[in-house]
């Protein structure tokens, strides 16, 4: 039962296992403490970014503004952030009420506006990355060291980034997906119509979704706060199309309805390990992208090889 | 086109050498002197000497327009040089793209295979500092240049904007005998390195009030000087003087173009520019960043790696040629592309390379 339910996820455990495997017989030192390390906060900022996207793609929407969101806590944790704890403090709930204040407002677009959620996204992902630059016209500003080491050090061999990844998969996400909220955005993003129909709220669903799509962005901005200690207002736009990609190889389905968290975390790690591993295998730089997108286009073709034998579309429908 | 994302490029770095501590006045670049500490107060750098040779890495960042490529392939042409290649056990380039992320992780993996010095052109002034501070750690030394960055825990190697800009107005001042009208050909507006110039230019014709200057703003880009200074020259006044950040080629051609000749002008250093000065045989003084500077850095990563005390912020020597020095295959190129930057040698520092040297190398 529970294998059958992470099923979607397979092809991306596979795919990073093999990954690793042949980054280990390029470069044996990743397997040591600090290779691991290395490995854990690499990736970690993709995984929030990718269960951010994944949040609002279960409601059959996608989230364009996710990598704005992302510069936008960067440039506020960075440029506010101060010395003192209580100021760090401060400005991590600010950051997360930012995001939280974003998604609300990507939410109210879609549900109430009734505007298509790639266009209302594509607006405020112009609109957020305004403030990120308005917050921080030059790149600078500074976190303290030791907001920095809590989120991206280690203990011997586990580093803390990935304990960070699983409170907040496990401690924030995964009961509120559990409980009739989470419930609600799968069905949504099944067959609104039917959602409607059975007496769930539709447009409050969508509007919690994208809030906590935002939340999660943020965390995910103030995780890589902690990675670059200072602020630069573009450092996210890279998020935004590689979450996208993390969410679909990670086995969620762009039209909503089914995904779980698993898949694109694991994903999110192999999209951002790649690049690690083809510098250690020495590909050429101009050639680095063409791998990059190529192997991504490989994995999922094999991932989804059966499909083609399939003789009816209702089996791989109903997969 | 390639040349404006160059610039724009280049204009974070600079900026990031500004927040370095708002580093005094710099130094007059030494004349026949290579290595000059960017102020009087740039600290001085001394580590334990090893013995080589070394495994070098150059983590660059976007890759795609002229310079960046040249850059690249002068880093490896001077690696191959026979008194360099001793030093050198190994030498890898790489580029990332604009991605800050990526750069963390191409040099986090430049550390784990243990390299002894990294040599940086970053995508980001202040967003790679964490990861500078871990290669410090494991005692790599890293030295960045042109888009340099803000953590003195790096060396950084750089061109200073706003003495390149003041030696373009004083030789525009020194050709108008101080007086007349002067066309001032800027930048991308609100940029640093067109601030830093047209500071260093203000500063200067303040001192000259019978010198009036216009001003317009060419981004750079030789098809846009080229039409803005056409209608600048479109509104009859007679240009006695140009002092110009770059789109010169477009400069000269509005001035041929209107059926004038050209007047004196102070500008960057495409190829372009420097062909038209050769043949039309106008007054010109020709200064621009060069793609040399990662073998400037290179050569500075080994005098540290070898124990020679440096100082942590070097102020390069600009490298410069005017209408009498102009020399075919050495300082500009006929056969070359317009947009080819030219200044590929510092000859102070014993830097000479030759078009087909570093066109040979692969990027």
């Amino acid at each position: 039962m529970i294998l059958r339910r992470y099923k979607t996820s397979l092809l991306a455990i596979v795919g990073l296992v093999l990954l690793l495997g042949y980054y280990w017989y390029q470069q044996p030192l990743i397997v040591s403490p600090f290779g691991f390390r290395l490995l854990a906060n690499q990736g970690t900022t993709l995984a929030l970014a990718a269960l951010a996207q994944l949040t609002v793609v279960l409601t059959g929407g996608v989230d364009l503004s996710v990598g704005a969101i992302v510069s936008l806590s960067n440039a506020i944790a960075a440029t506010y952030m101060g010395d003192s704890p209580w100021s760090v403090f401060g400005v991590v709930l600010l950051t997360l009420g930012a995001g939280a204040g974003a998604g609300l407002v990507n939410g109210l677009l879609v549900a109430y506006g009734r505007i298509q959620p790639i266009i209302v996204t594509l607006a405020t992902l112009y609109v957020y990355s305004g403030f990120a630059l308005l917050i921080r016209p030059q790149p600078g500003g500074s976190v303290p060291g030791y907001y920095a080491s809590t989120l991206t050090g280690a203990w011997g061999w586990l580093p803390y980034s990935l304990i960070v990844l699983l409170v907040i998969t496990l401690a924030f996400r995964m009961p509120i997906m559990r409980s009739r909220l989470g419930t609600a955005i799968y069905a949504v993003g099944d067959n609104p119509g039917g959602a409607h129909m059975s007496g769930i709220n539709v447009p409050r669903t969508l509007v919690s979704a994208y809030v906590i799509g935002g939340v999660l962005a943020a965390c995910a901005g103030l995780f890589l706060t902690a990675q670059t200690t200072s602020g630069d207002a573009t450092v996210g736009t890279s998020y935004t199309l590689n979450s996208v990609a993390a969410v679909v190889f990670g086995g969620a389905i762009l039209g909503g309805g089914r995904g779980v968290a698993l898949g694109p975390i694991v994903a999110a790690f192999f999209i951002s390990i790649i690049i690690s591993v083809l510098f250690a295998a020495g590909v050429s730089s101009f050639y680095q992208s063409v791998f990059q997108g190529a192997i991504l286009i490989l994995v999922l073709m094999f991932g989804n090889a059966w499909t083609l034998r399939a003789r009816n579309r209702l089996t791989v429908l109903r997969s | 086109m390639q040349r404006r994302q160059f610039i724009q490029s280049v204009a974070g770095g600079v900026a990031a050498t500004a927040f370095g501590g708002l580093m005094g006045r710099p130094a007059f670049a030494a004349e026949g002197k290579c290595i000059v500490p960017w102020a009087s107060d740039t600290k001085m750098i001394k580590r334990e000497a090893k013995s080589g040779p070394f495994n070098i890495a150059l983590s660059n960042s976007y890759i795609g327009n002229t310079w960046r490529t040249e850059m690249v392939q002068i880093a490896k042409a001077y690696t191959e040089r026979d008194e360099v290649k001793p030093l050198i056990k190994s030498f890898q380039a790489t580029s990332s793209g604009n991605e800050v992320s990526a750069q963390i992780a191409q040099m986090n993996q430049m550390i784990l295979s243990g390299v002894d010095a990294i040599i940086l052109n970053a995508a980001s002034p202040t967003g790679l500092n964490s990861v500078i501070d871990q290669a410090a750690d494991a005692g790599i030394l890293v030295v960045s240049f042109d888009n340099v960055v803000t953590t003195d825990k790096a060396v950084t190697v750089n061109e200073d904007q706003y003495e390149m800009g003041k030696q373009w107005a004083d030789f525009v001042v020194d050709k108008t005998g101080g007086k007349g009208n002067v066309l001032m050909v800027r930048g991308v507006a609100g940029t640093f390195v067109d601030q830093e110039r047209t500071r260093a230019a203000n500063d200067v014709f303040g001192k000259h009030p019978e010198i009036k200057t216009t001003e317009i703003y060419g981004n750079w880009d030789d098809g846009t000087a080229q039409k803005v200074t056409a209608n600048a020259l479109a509104s009859g006044t007679k240009f006695d003087g140009v002092w110009s950040q770059g789109g010169d080629t477009g400069v000269v051609r509005a001035f041929q173009q209107a059926g004038l000749d050209v007047p004196p002008i102070a500008g960057e250093a495409e190829n372009g520019f420097r062909k038209l000065a050769s043949e039309l045989k106008f007054p010109m003084l020709s200064i621009g960043q060069s793609p040399a500077l990662s073998a400037l850095s290179i050569m500075v990563a080994l005098d540290i790696l070898q124990g020679k005390e440096t100082p942590q912020s070097v102020s390069a020597p600009l490298p410069m040629a005017t209408t009498d020095t102009l020399k075919s295959g050495e300082n500009f190129f006929p056969e070359l592309p317009d947009s080819f930057f030219t200044p590929i040698s510092i000859p102070v520092c014993g830097l000479d390379f030759t078009a087909e040297q570093i066109l040979k190398q692969k990027v």
